[in-house]
């Protein structure tokens, strides 16, 4: 009873987080994260300094050093959490879904992705 | 008996819920958990590191509550495309920095969702311990991202009615992961079909299963209607910043993924 209880109550927790906003009290902080954030040589644009525009750079590197800070390897066990239990009760791979309303058809899936 | 014990579950389940979801939206914001400076600071951490690798489109991740509470195989709790851009204020300065593409529950009614820009400072805002989890695309796939970030596409792809645990497989209830996943299939197959999307994913895309038990499921949706899981068959499965860096990492369609502290880049 009690782990129904704890478990019910820890499983809100985790879940109610997800895509939350920032209220205003936080925009109120980020004000201040943008502010600071100016200071740096890579601009930090602001919810507090209103933005008229924001265009996406296509121009992979050109204008940036290659200076990033090395990243350690020391396994995959937080990308890997969670694997070992992976297709556990979730059926096989379909060959085919048909979705339900707004969409009602079957459609094939296409090859798996690739960039080559 | 058991009867007794199930209505007095009930009554629990939903006494403890209920006040959780009330302030879903804003109860992390309305007790910050870091400082405003230590948040900048590891904002602007993050992004020059994105910078400095020549990175225009990015998945980066944060944790939005207490680790120790996440599930097995859950380590961040919102996820978002971060956009190299050339940003314009209002006051006519211009410079260059990380455009952040979230979607995000509305705060007056946590089942629908906006699609909302704001900065890596907003973005961090909320987080429970600074803590980013990166995924730098393939160049290529960058490309293609771009292309559709700042295409029709991409608001076409968003559904607002919101669920935190959508099904990935499903165009019925759609998160910020789930959405982050759609466009991402969108970049990768050339297309804005719906339909087709949701096909791909269930073919070759694994959600991150989550562990509920059928009066959890039942209890859930009483306290708040975000929490639904009616999308889903007798198996709970989501999509989410790890399940996603699997897929990615599964067909060489990532440069590196990684996790940035204050302290250290560690390589998952």
């Amino acid at each position: 009873m009690h782990r129904l209880i704890i478990s019910g109550s820890v499983t809100a927790l985790i879940l109610t987080s997800a895509c939350a906003s920032p209220s205003a009290q936080h925009a109120a902080a980020s004000a201040d994260h943008s502010a600071q954030a100016a200071g740096h040589s890579v601009a930090a644009g602001a919810t507090g300094v209103a933005t008229v525009s924001a265009v996406p750079v296509v121009a992979a590197g050109s204008v940036l050093a290659i200076t990033g800070a090395a990243i350690e390897s020391i396994g995959t066990a937080s990308v890997d959490a969670g694997t070992a239990v992976l297709n556990t009760g979730l059926g096989p791979t379909p060959q085919q879904i048909c979705l339900g309303p707004p969409m009602p058809h079957c459609v094939a899936p296409q090859a798996a992705p690739s960039l080559e | 008996m058991k009867l007794k014990c199930i209505l007095t579950a009930l009554a629990f389940g939903i006494a403890t819920l209920a006040p959780l979801s009330a302030t879903a939206g804003s109860s992390a914001a309305a007790n910050p958990v870091l400082p405003a400076a230590d948040v900048a600071t590891f904002a602007n951490r993050v992004q020059r590191d994105l910078a400095s690798r020549g990175a225009n489109v990015v998945i980066v991740s944060r944790v939005g509550r207490d680790p120790s509470v996440l599930p097995d195989g859950i380590n961040y709790t919102h996820v978002a495309f971060w956009v190299y851009s050339r940003i314009t204020q209002a006051d006519g300065s211009t410079g260059m920095g990380y455009r952040v593409y979230n979607l995000y529950q509305q705060e007056g009614d946590l089942t629908r969702s906006d699609l909302v820009q704001d900065t890596p400072g907003d973005f961090f805002a909320g987080a429970h311990n600074l803590d980013a989890g990166v995924i730098i695309p393939d160049p290529r796939l960058q490309r293609k991202l771009i292309d559709v970030i700042s295409s029709p596409t991409y608001a076409a792809l968003h559904n607002a009615n919101y669920s935190v645990l959508a099904n990935p497989r499903s165009g019925q209830f759609q998160n910020c992961t789930e959405h982050t996943l759609d466009v991402l299939m969108a970049a990768l197959y050339g297309t804005n079909d719906r339909q087709q999307i949701k096909a791909n994913i269930a073919a070759h895309f694994t959600p991150q299963p989550v562990a509920l038990n059928g009066l959890q499921r039942l209890f859930a949706p009483a306290a708040s209607g975000a929490l639904t899981t009616a999308d889903h068959g007798q198996s709970v499965g989501t999509a989410t910043f790890g399940s996603i860096a699997r897929f990615m990492q599964a067909h060489d369609l990532s440069d590196e993924t990684y996790r940035i502290t204050p302290e250290r880049l560690i390589r998952f």
